[in-house]
């Protein structure tokens, strides 16, 4: 029994040892460190106004305590195409349920195909990143007018986009018969087309948008002198962010949600026959 | 020979078949070859004794109950530890000894599913030595678990067989003992605390462990305080407890198995015991309905902690349980018994830390078990074949009210039908089975807005076999197949184990090797964001999906150097794939969806043990790791959310709540006369949690590129989480103390006990809400007195 006593005796000290190494650290810290430097982020920038909105917070420690003070926060970005710097300035809003907000602005239009970085830092700790790339402008390839006079139309295909192009205009530039000057025709064509292989392809009814000008200048259909000066498009692009909401990718140490939204133009030439056959004659004056 | 009692002759029956097979195991070699067989054929049927001289001693052997002779029955005479002389009885149970010289003699009796006996002697003696033996079983069934059990040092690696004297050992609150006590002392087996009723089993979760009492699936076997099972531990005659590697007659569970066998009731005389204490209280009364024949017990337990806990503590324990247990057990016939059980419980406890239903952080838990069935046991008399028919059903149903309000419920019941057989050869054995199980289930989870119901449907069989190879090895293989109803691949699982004796059966020590393939058709799902919960809730493994599965490997050791000293060494590897992990996405209160996860368990587990007549001693020590991987991939709902999208999950690898890497336990016993002292230590490093980084208010639902309506959006709360489990919290440990003492009064025994639980108030976390910072800690110090009274 001797070597039982032996071998006890040592196993009671251990025990004590832990209890006395281990034993007394008996408190949960249920909040990480790094939760007081990650940030609630949601915005976009967007090419169609000058003046860009994001919602920045702070994580609140609970469920019920109110939104931290963002004193000290500084919000900024860098175009990381030609290094141009913007500071956002903090504003409060008052929310829906009337409570406070904090909302940054930032007065400038970004650029199609650009990248920007959105930063949130406070005094100099390692902040929350969120980037977002303005669409790039497609490539687009415009086949030649098809059909008779009654239902002349276009294909486009914008090669690569893979996203539904949204509020689509056709903007016409016509001079009425008695040259009273060059008026701007809008035609509205939605979110037109679909996604093939080579990007997204849709029509433009040449026919249709001839009535719709002949409306607009408030002629009688069949007036003949209507001059087209200019045809264009313009559409606007969304970043590949807004394909699904639920994906943070481009977010680093935030939660919410960063993307942009772009607004694409361009011009092209119809030519004189199928002006002809819509009885509109050919003013455009090639770039 | 006239059979007057037809228990008589299923006996000689049962008895002839266990002579035939068991011969050599029964007679040991040594102890035929030495002793002076004295011959019994010349014992004549109904003479006193039939020498020409007088014997030295003579008498008959005779069953305690029946009084009826035991034919085979061996009688050993020892002196200074030495056999000496040795016979077995006749046909009628007699047996004779002469020309014993003049002296003191132990004289031992023993016979196969009976108590031995030992008593010392002047012989010659003048007077027949008439022994009566008590039966410890009666029937072939359970003289087949003797025979499996007839070396009860044998060892099996990832096996531990819990004896009803080993529960004395564990210091519980009251004077009752509990199986569920002595789990938590055992190495390899986690515990998330005294409150909530969950074991973790070598890596495993509580809803991977299968436990069986009598055959019938308990979904919940313990109770909502920890220290206790849902069953009484009177009702228990041994539990099986495999931490892993068990064999193919078990299925339905990844981790483990707790296989509990209970007594039968004595068929000759009413016993009765009842204990009362401030956690348990209870009585438990066996019946011979029909005497010699057909027994039945009944018990029952109830909780009166929640009612005198403010008085006794000055603090509330809203906890109250109970549970009844009904089993009848009779012969029908020479050749047939059978067995009708009966299990119910319940558990009711406020997790929260309000007492006041009407504060918003009361939260109600409730759940109760049902079980009954029957088993049909037939032998036929021309062969060494047992027929096993069984039938059960068992259900469970739980609630849970996270707030006053609110009301989630989870049913499930399970229907099992099964035919095994078992084939006596010599010293091997077959086992073959085929078996049916459906289980339903139906689940609504309050405001998460989900509901549902399903049910999944299994046919299968299994074949397991035991035999030795030379005297140094003997091999377990084995199969089981199954084919389930509904969209779930149908499995087959190989197992096996080898138990090496290097010194054949007399080996000081044993090397023993168990693995097996393991399939589960069923999920138990827990709501992880609490770092303890109680509430699960069980479903079908979602379809088309392979069934979850585990691979085990345990290699062990096991050395008696001294006779007072047993060390044990296990080392265990669980591969795991296909489980199902419940995961959350930002969504504060969304209901979880779940992910597949692969991983593993390995370890570590040592035990050390010392025995003396009056003082024991025990400490163990584990280390395991339990790390789950996660592949890219998007959740997908076992409970169909009905709202928003699946979360998508990054592919990750983590630790689970339950991965406690260090456990050390100790327990002693020391016993002076007729006082017992009961020590238990233990000590667990702290388990995982997920931090929070905070919370924010999500747009995501305001935001769109055609307005600015995020801009003055309220949005919905939302919670931002740190690193997946990789936090811990604090370590475990509590002392507990009981002291008890016996009073021998006539025709009973009075036990009194009293103790302390935690006795160092060591505040060990239980649970902690993550979302509102409310802890809750186990048990405090909490001093108990008991009474139990045994009427024999």
């Amino acid at each position: 029994m001797k070597i039982l006593y032996r071998t006890i005796g040592p196993l009671v000290c251990a025990a004590a040892a832990l209890i006395t190494l281990l034993g007394c650290e008996n408190a949960i810290d249920p909040i990480a460190d790094e939760g007081q430097d990650i940030y609630a982020i949601y915005g976009y920038l967007d090419m169609r106004t000058s003046l860009q909105k994001v919602r920045v917070d702070l994580l609140r420690p609970t469920i019920l305590s109110d939104p931290l003070s963002l004193e000290g926060v500084q919000v900024t970005t860098i175009d990381r195409n030609d290094g141009t710097f913007e500071v956002w300035r903090d504003s409060s809003v008052v929310l829906d349920d009337g409570s406070q907000g904090h909302l940054f602005v930032a007065e400038f239009r970004p650029t199609l195909g650009h990248v920007y970085s959105l930063l949130v830092s406070r005094h100099g700790a390692p902040g929350a990143e969120a980037v977002s790339e303005l669409p790039l402008r497609p490539e687009v390839i415009v086949d030649s007018p098809v059909g008779d006079s009654l239902n002349v139309s276009q294909h486009f295909t914008l090669l690569g986009v893979t996203q539904k192009p949204t509020a689509v205009y056709v903007r016409y530039e016509v001079g009425p018969p008695d040259d009273s000057g060059v008026q701007v025709i809008r035609v509205a064509y939605g979110d037109p087309g679909s996604a093939t292989a080579r990007g997204w392809e849709f029509d433009i009814d040449l026919s249709t948008d001839r009535y719709i000008i002949m409306n607009g200048l408030d002629l009688n259909i069949n007036t003949k002198g209507v001059t087209v000066r200019r045809v264009s498009m313009e559409m606007t692009l969304f970043s590949k962010e807004w394909t699904s909401k639920e994906i943070d990718g481009n977010l680093d140490r935030a939660h919410g949600f960063f993307a942009s939204v772009g607004v694409f133009e361009f011009a092209w030439l119809l030519d004189s026959d199928t002006l002809n056959k819509l009885g509109l004659l050919n003013g455009q004056v090639p770039n | 020979m006239t059979l007057t009692k037809p228990f008589f002759s299923k006996k000689l029956t049962v008895l002839g078949i266990v002579l035939v097979l068991q011969c050599s195991t029964t007679v040991p070699t040594a102890f035929a070859g030495r002793f002076q067989v004295v011959t019994i054929s010349g014992l004549a049927e109904g003479a006193t004794h039939a020498s020409a001289t007088d014997p030295s001693l003579y008498g008959r052997i005779l069953d305690a109950e029946s009084r009826i002779g035991l034919p085979g029955a061996t009688v050993a005479i020892i002196r200074n530890g030495e056999i000496v002389f040795g016979s077995i009885t006749n046909a009628s149970g007699r047996y004779s000894f002469e020309h014993i010289e003049k002296g003191t003699y132990v004289v031992q009796t023993s016979f196969l599913g009976y108590e031995s006996r030992s008593d010392t002697l002047q012989l010659p003696q003048q007077e027949p030595y008439d022994v009566l033996l008590q039966p410890t079983r009666t029937f072939l069934e359970e003289v087949l678990v003797e025979t499996q059990r007839q070396d009860l040092n044998k060892f099996v690696a990832g096996l531990e067989t819990v004896r009803p004297e080993d529960l004395t050992r564990v210091p519980m609150p009251d004077v009752s003992y509990d199986l569920a006590g002595y789990l938590l002392t055992l190495p390899g087996v986690v515990s998330t605390g005294d409150r909530g009723g969950q074991l973790f089993i070598r890596g495993g979760t509580p809803t991977q462990n299968l436990v069986l009492v009598d055959g019938m699936r308990i979904f919940q076997p313990f109770h909502i305080v920890g220290f206790y099972s849902a069953f009484p531990a009177d009702i228990i005659s041994y539990a099986d407890v495999y931490a892993g590697g068990f064999g193919a007659r078990y299925g339905g569970r990844i981790s483990s198995v707790i296989d509990i066998k209970t007594v039968n009731g004595s068929k000759e005389k009413l016993t009765y015991s009842a204990s009362i204490a401030p956690f348990l209280s209870g009585f438990n009364v066996s019946i011979p309905v029909r005497p010699g024949d057909t027994s039945l017990i009944l018990s029952a337990r109830e909780s009166v902690i929640d009612r005198i806990s403010p008085q006794l503590l000055g603090q509330e324990l809203p906890f109250r349980f109970g549970d009844r247990y009904a089993k009848l057990h009779s012969y029908l016939n020479q050749t047939s018994s059978l067995t009708i059980t009966a299990l119910t419980t319940s558990d009711e406890g406020n997790l929260g830390t309000s007492s006041d239903p009407s504060d918003p952080t009361f939260r109600k838990s409730t759940w109760k078990n049902r079980a009954f069935g029957g088993k049909y046991t037939y032998i036929p008399p021309e062969n060494a074949v047992m027929t096993e028919l069984a039938v059960y059903y068992s259900s469970l149903e739980s609630r849970y009210r996270p707030t006053r309000d609110e009301l989630r419920t989870s049913d499930v019941s399970d229907l099992n039908m099964s035919i095994g057989f078992v084939y006596l050869l010599g010293p091997s054995q077959v086992n073959f089975g085929i078996f049916g199980n459906t289980n339903f289930f139906e689940y609504k989870l309050g405001s998460l807005g989900t509901e549902g119901n399903s049910g999944v449907t299994s046919v299968g069989s299994y074949f397991e076999s035991q035999f030795n190879l030379g005297k140094k090895f003997r091999l377990e293989p084995g199969v089981r197949l199954e084919i389930f109803s509904r969209g779930l691949k149908n499995t087959i699982a190989p197992r096996g184990r080898i138990t090496y004796l290097p010194n054949g059966s007399g080996s000081h020590h044993q090397f023993s090797l168990a693995g097996g393939v393991y399939h589960q058709q069923i999920v138990g799902l827990n709501n992880e964001q609490d770092v303890s919960d109680v509430f699960t809730v069980w479903s079908a493994s979602p379809n088309n999906t392979p069934v979850p599965k585990a691979v085990h490997l345990i290699g062990g050791w096991k050395g008696r150097p001294r006779p007072w000293l047993e060390l044990t060494f296990e080392a265990y590897r669980k591969n795991l794939s296909d489980i199902s992990f419940p995961v959350f996405g930002n969504a504060v209160n969304k209901v979880a969806e779940f992910s597949k996860v692969d991983g593993y368990a390995q370890g570590i587990d040592t035990k050390v043990e010392v025995t003396s007549q009056d003082f024991f001693f025990s400490v163990s020590y584990s280390k395991s790791k339990v790390e789950y991987h996660r592949d890219a991939q998007r959740a997908s709902g076992v409970f169909r959310p009905n709202f928003g999208q699946a979360t998508l999950l990054d592919e990750n690898t983590f630790n689970p709540p339950h991965d406690r890497r260090d456990q050390l336990k100790a327990m002693a016993q020391y016993r002076m006369g007729s006082n017992k002292v009961s020590v238990r230590w233990q000590f667990g490093s702290g388990l995982p949690f997920t931090q929070v980084n905070g919370y924010y208010a999500d747009l995501k639902d305001s935001i769109d590129p055609r307005n600015t309506d995020f801009a003055t959006s309220v949005g919905h709360t939302f919670v931002s989480r740190a690193e997946l489990y990789d936090s811990r919290l604090p370590t475990y440990h509590r002392l507990d103390i009981t002291i008890e003492r016996s009073f021998a009064l006539p025709g009973a025994e009075l036990t009194a006990m009293a103790g302390v639980i935690n006795v160092y108030d060591r505040n060990n976390i239980f649970e902690y809400n993550i979302f509102t910072g409310s802890r809750i800690d186990q048990l405090p110090i909490i001093p108990s007195v008991g009474i139990r009274v045994d009427v024999r």
